[in-house]
C-alpha cells in the first residue's frame, strides 16, 4: 500500500516529457492523489493510456500500464477487466483518441457499462501531432489545419458519455485540483464505466495559436469559460451562450458488464454440473 | 533538491524537474517564489509563505512540494 501520492509515481522518470505548463502534468498529479487518498494497492491498479501526449500518463505510475494504440486503450481495458476483474484499471485518453478515432470503442464502453474509469485530457486539440482540429476544437477556433478558424462543430464529450450509457460522468477543469481528485475518486469508486473529462490546456499548440501563449492565462481562461452545475439551472438559454456546465453531470445504477459476465459464466457451470449429477 | 524553511515547515524545490512555466510563480497569492536567470523557481520570500499549498497543486512537474508536519529532530524521538 501507498499513501503518498509521489509513492504511485515513478519518480525517475521525471522530469516528464510534457512542455512547460501543461495541463496534463496537473491532471497526473490529481489522479496520483486521487490513488493515494483511496489507497489503492499499486498491485492491483492498472493505467492504460492511448496515443497521444496525454497517453504518456501510463509511463509515469509505478504498477502495471500499457502505452497501447490510438484510439484503443478501452479495447486493451475491456479485455484487462475481463480476465482481471479485481483489478482498478484507469485509462488517461486524450480528446482525439476517446471521441476522434476511438470514439466508436468509446461510445460502446459506456453502453457495456465495465466497470473502469476514463479520464479525458480535453485539451481541445490534437497535442501530440502538432496542433490539428480535433472534435473537440471549439467553433472559430485556430489549429494548424484550421488556420482561419474552425467550421464545425464540437463534441461535447460529457453529453456524449451520458448518452451513450456511461453510469458515472463528470466534467471539470485543470484549474480545480480538488474537484479532479475528488471526481476521479467518486469515478474510481463507482461500479460501472466513469467518465471524468478534464477541460484542460495545451500551450503549445492551442494556446500559441489562439493568442494564450502563456499557460497560467490559460488556466484561468479555462475556468471563466465554466459555470458549475449547481448555477447553471439558474440560467436563461442566452446566459448560458458560450458557458460549459461543470461538476458531477450524472449518476446512474445498472448492472455492470463483467459482474453479469461471471454470474452468467456460474449459472452456466451449475447448470452443467446438475444435468451431469442427474445422470 | 532544495529545502527552503520558515520554523519546523518547508518547501522542497527539485530544479532539475523545474522547467521554468511560471504557473507557480503566478498562482502564489503571497509572492514567495521567483524563477531564477536559470529558468528554475527558487522560494526568494520564504518568510511570507503561507504554507496553502497552492503551487504544489499547480505545478504540472511535480516540481515543489509544500511541507506542513514537523520535523521531527532525531533527539526528540
Ligand atoms: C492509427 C493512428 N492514426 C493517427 C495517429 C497519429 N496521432 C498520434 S497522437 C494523435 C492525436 C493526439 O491528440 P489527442 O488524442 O487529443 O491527445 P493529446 O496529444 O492532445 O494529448 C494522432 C492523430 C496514430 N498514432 N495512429
Ligand atoms: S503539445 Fe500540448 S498537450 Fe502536448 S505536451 Fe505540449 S502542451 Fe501538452
Ligand atoms: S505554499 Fe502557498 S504561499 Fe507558499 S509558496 Fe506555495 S503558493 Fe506561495
Ligand atoms: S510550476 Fe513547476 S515547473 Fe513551472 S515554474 Fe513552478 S516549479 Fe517550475
Amino acid at each position: 500500500m501507498a499513501s503518498e501520492p509521489r509513492e504511485y509515481l515513478r519518480i525517475e522518470r521525471l522530469p516528464h516529457v510534457w512542455c512547460p505548463g501543461c495541463g496534463h502534468g496537473m491532471i497526473t498529479h490529481a489522479l496520483a492523489c486521487a490513488m493515494a487518498e483511496l489507497e489503492l494497492d499499486p498491485k492491483q491498479t492498472a493505467v492504460i493510456g492511448g496515443i497521444g501526449c496525454s497517453g504518456r500518463t501510463a509511463f509515469l505510475f509505478d504498477m502495471d500500464s500499457m502505452h497501447t494504440t490510438h484510439g484503443r486503450a478501452v479495447v486493451f481495458a475491456t479485455g484487462l477487466k475481463l480476465v482481471r476483474p479485481a483489478l482498478t484499471i484507469v485509462l488517461a485518453l486524450g480528446d482525439g483518441d476517446a471521441i476522434g478515432i476511438g470514439g466508436n470503442h468509446f461510445i460502446h464502453a459506456c453502453r457495456r457499462n465495465l466497470d473502469l474509469t476514463a479520464i479525458i485530457y480535453n485539451n481541445a486539440i490534437y497535442g501530440q501531432t502538432g496542433g490539428q482540429v480535433a472534435p473537440t476544437t471549439p467553433p472559430a477556433k485556430k489549429s494548424t489545419t484550421s488556420p482561419y478558424g474552425n467550421l464545425e462543430h464540437p463534441f461535447d464529450i460529457a453529453r456524449l458519455a451520458i448518452a451513450a450509457g456511461a453510469t458515472y460522468v463528470a466534467r471539470t477543469t485543470s484549474f480545480d485540483f480538488a474537484d479532479m481528485v475528488k471526481f476521479i475518486k467518486r469515478g474510481i469508486q463507482h461500479k460501472g464505466f466513469s467518465v471524468i473529462e478534464v477541460l484542460t490546456h495545451c500551450p503549445t499548440y492551442y494556446g500559441r495559436l489562439n493568442d494564450l501563449r502563456d499557460p497560467y492565462e490559460m488556466l484561468h481562461t479555462i475556468k471563466e469559460q465554466t459555470v458549475p452545475i449547481e448555477e447553471w439551472d439558474q440560467l436563461s438559454e442566452e446566459e448560458r451562450a458560450g458557458k460549459i456546465v461543470i461538476g458531477e453531470l450524472h449518476r446512474q445504477v445498472r448492472p455492470e458488464f463483467v459482474e453479469s459476465y461471471y454470474r452468467l459464466i456460474a449459472q452456466m457451470q451449475r447448470l452443467q454440473e446438475n444435468s451431469v449429477d442427474g445422470h | 533538491m532544495r529545502r527552503y524553511e520558515q520554523g519546523s515547515f518547508f518547501l522542497e524545490i527539485e530544479p532539475r524537474r523545474c522547467k521554468g512555466c511560471g504557473v507557480c510563480v503566478q498562482s502564489c497569492p503571497q509572492g514567495v517564489l521567483t524563477l531564477n536567470s536559470e529558468g528554475k523557481v527558487e522560494a526568494t520570500e520564504i518568510a511570507r509563505c503561507v504554507f496553502c499549498g497552492i503551487c504544489e497543486q499547480r505545478c504540472p512537474d511535480f516540481a515543489i512540494s509544500v511541507h506542513k508536519e514537523r520535523i521531527l529532530q532525531p533527539s526528540l524521538v
